[in-house]
């Protein structure tokens, strides 16, 4: 069964948020209400959707449609495959079904704004953005976007290979604010550096650390002395 | 030719009165940023820029609990990354465990019994109690409601051990394990579960009556900090806050992952996405999950799911060997008590890990707190704080 969207209820009035700093009044409907027995608890449960007054909060719910996609789809977009073969993107579904694409770093920022700008098709959040290190194996640190339509529910992961020596990108900022602290990380841990971005510093680490802690080459300061048993 | 502005109008309140701008940093050793945050396992800090009480710019410092966790778990085999998952959260561990396994049964191709699915799903929800509740007494504490802080408490306890009952130990030990569960219910859990509902609707009508229908109360969180779905959405903001704003955005519903298809429940949102919006959003949570472990424990208990003892996964053959994990990908997202809680494994078709990447919603809430906090008053940045649910665990990893 699906589940119903409810919406808390607010103190009544609506004039509450002005009066803010009004505690007699506020006193004293509160006082008309609680006073009066079981008046309020019935009151304050939360109530349906359906039956929330018109021009009620749910305007700001652009997802909240019945007919939300549950899962990941696994039917290709319209549109976005003619982005992608224009920039000569590698996709494929990965194990969990989620499309996949593999870009090269000059082509990854007109890609990803086209992604957050491709109208209904539109990539609007940024849930992660993270690095692999393939060094040992492809030779290459791989940054990964993990985009979502928050419309549809479908989301897209996408890995952009860099050269691991002074590794950089475009910062996507700009695109989505989430990525702030998501690029500081990934400049903290994994030493690339994004192009653009406004205040590129360590986040986790002590400002004066040396390297890139989570590139695999890089050793910790003690291996681990015992094994965790199963 | 244009008027020149003001000299003295342009100048803030501060300025006129000959104050310079005060710099104050809230430490996470600053008695009430402890009180407040320490109640979750909080080592945030916070550098407040103010003009007379607003602040005018808020920094917000993590780090400090770094234990790099996702550096540690690549030497290890895949399941020995559970007891650091189990540290991302406060009380909600177990649900971060269940993620994991989640996502890596994916990648490994583990089937897990139906009855495993439910166990977890009900454990879910006692998580979520126990972390919301934690997450209203750390409010109460913040604006100092002294009645409403000893009742949520109280209630956070009895929370705490209904979920310690449910997985037989502490939520930190491993409960949930790749394939299944460590142990079953207890017999005489459901004797437990229906004492502490009991005790907890109590405790859902002390926070009605001592927070959200309370007047002076009400002054400290009625249009304070309010964060609109917009911006929650571009920030990177999830959970409860971003429901308070008016998305319905809840992965139990939106997504396919453990039994909630099948059991009924509904997703409570706010409108103005503003402090008492987070806080009624989180109150109506606790009842719904009360709910959702009602219904799990019927259909665990008439084995309509399967018979007690299957999904344990205990054996020695599963102590046998680590597990070996064929090479790939999988992201995986679930919906913990904070919001969002994704994994991303990547895996060379080894024992052990190349990569294990969390996204903890912690973290982005962390980022998002300036956005909602520049301009209020200096007394709401820990009752905000508190509702956004700052754990350190997650945010420093």
């Amino acid at each position: 069964m699906p589940a119903q969207i409810v919406v808390v209820e607010r103190p009544r009035g609506g004039i509450l948020g002005r009066l803010r700093g009004a505690n007699a009044w506020l006193r004293a409907a509160w006082r008309r209400d609680a006073l009066v027995p079981g008046r309020r608890s019935p009151a304050r449960r939360a109530r349906p959707l359906e039956s929330a007054p018109a021009g009620g909060p749910p305007s700001a719910s652009p997802d909240a449609g019945a007919d939300d996609p549950a899962g990941a789809p696994q039917r290709e977009p319209e549109g976005l495959a003619e982005i992608f073969a224009e920039q000569g993107a590698i996709s494929a579904r990965s194990r969990d079904g989620m499309l996949r694409l593999e870009l090269a770093a000059g082509a990854a920022p007109g890609v990803l704004r086209r992604l957050r700008d491709a109208g209904a098709l539109g990539f609007d959040r940024l849930l992660d953005l993270t690095v692999v290190d393939q060094i040992d194996r492809t030779g290459r640190l791989e940054v990964v976007y993990l985009c979502e339509a928050s419309a549809r529910g479908e989301r897209v992961r996408i890995h952009v290979p860099l050269m691991p020596d002074a590794p950089e990108i475009e910062s996507v900022v700009g695109l989505w604010p989430a990525a702030d602290w998501l690029e500081r990380e990934a400049w903290d841990l994994f030493g690339i550096r994004f192009r653009g971005h406004p205040g590129l510093q360590r986040l986790l680490l002590p400002g004066d650390f040396e390297g890139a802690p989570l590139r695999r080459d890089f050793v910790a300061a003690s291996p681990p002395s015992v094994e965790i048993p199963r | 030719m244009s008027a020149a502005p003001d000299p003295v109008a342009s100048r803030t309140l501060s300025e006129r009165l000959g104050f310079r701008p005060a710099v104050v940093e809230l430490g996470h050793t600053h008695p009430g940023v402890r009180r407040v945050m320490g109640a979750v396992g909080g080592t945030t800090s916070f550098l407040v820029t103010l003009d007379d009480d607003r602040i005018e710019a808020l920094e917000v410092e993590i780090g400090l609990g770094h234990r790099g966790f996702e550096k540690e778990v690549e030497s290890r085999p895949w399941a020995s990354a559970l007891p650091f998952v189990a540290r991302l959260g406060h009380a909600n561990g177990p649900i971060a465990q269940i993620g994991y396994c989640l996502a890596l049964e994916r990648l490994a191709g583990l089937e897990v019994a139906p009855r495993a699915t439910w166990l977890r799903t009900l454990v879910c929800e006692l998580a979520r109690i126990a972390d919301h509740l934690a997450r209203v007494a750390a409010l109460a504490a913040a604006i100092g409601a002294g009645a409403a802080e000893r009742a949520v408490a109280q209630g956070e306890r009895v929370a705490a051990r209904l979920l310690g009952a449910a997985l037989g130990g502490s939520p930190l030990a491993g409960w949930a394990l790749p394939g299944g569960v460590a142990r079953d219910l207890p017999g005489d859990f459901e004797a437990r579960f229906v004492e502490a509902k009991r005790l907890l609707e109590a405790t859902l009508e002390a926070i009605d009556r001592l927070l959200i229908t309370h007047p002076g109360v009400l002054l400290r969180l009625v249009d304070v900090a309010p964060l609109a779905a917009e911006a929650c959405l571009a920030l990177g903001v999830t959970g409860p806050c971003l429901r308070a704003a008016g998305s319905a955005r809840d992965l139990r519903r939106d997504g396919s992952l453990l039994a909630y298809g099948e059991v009924d429940f509904d997703v409570a949102i706010g409108s103005r996405g503003d402090d008492f919006d987070r806080l009624a959003v989180v109150a109506e949570e606790i009842r719904q999950s009360l709910g959702i472990g009602e219904q799990c424990l019927r259909r665990l208990a008439d084995r309509s799911v399967g018979s007690e003892g299957e999904g344990v996964v205990t054996g020695p053959e599963a102590k046998a060997s680590p597990l070996v994990v064929p090479a790939g990908e999988v992201a995986l997202s679930i919906e913990s008590s904070t919001g969002e809680l994704g994994f991303l494994l990547v895996s060379d078709g080894g024992e052990r890990p190349r990569r294990i990447r969390c996204r903890a919603p912690s973290f982005f809430h962390a980022q998002a707190l300036p956005a909602a906090l520049t301009h209020a008053r200096l007394d709401d940045l820990l009752p905000t704080a508190a509702l956004f649910h700052l754990v350190s665990g997650e945010c420093d990893r």
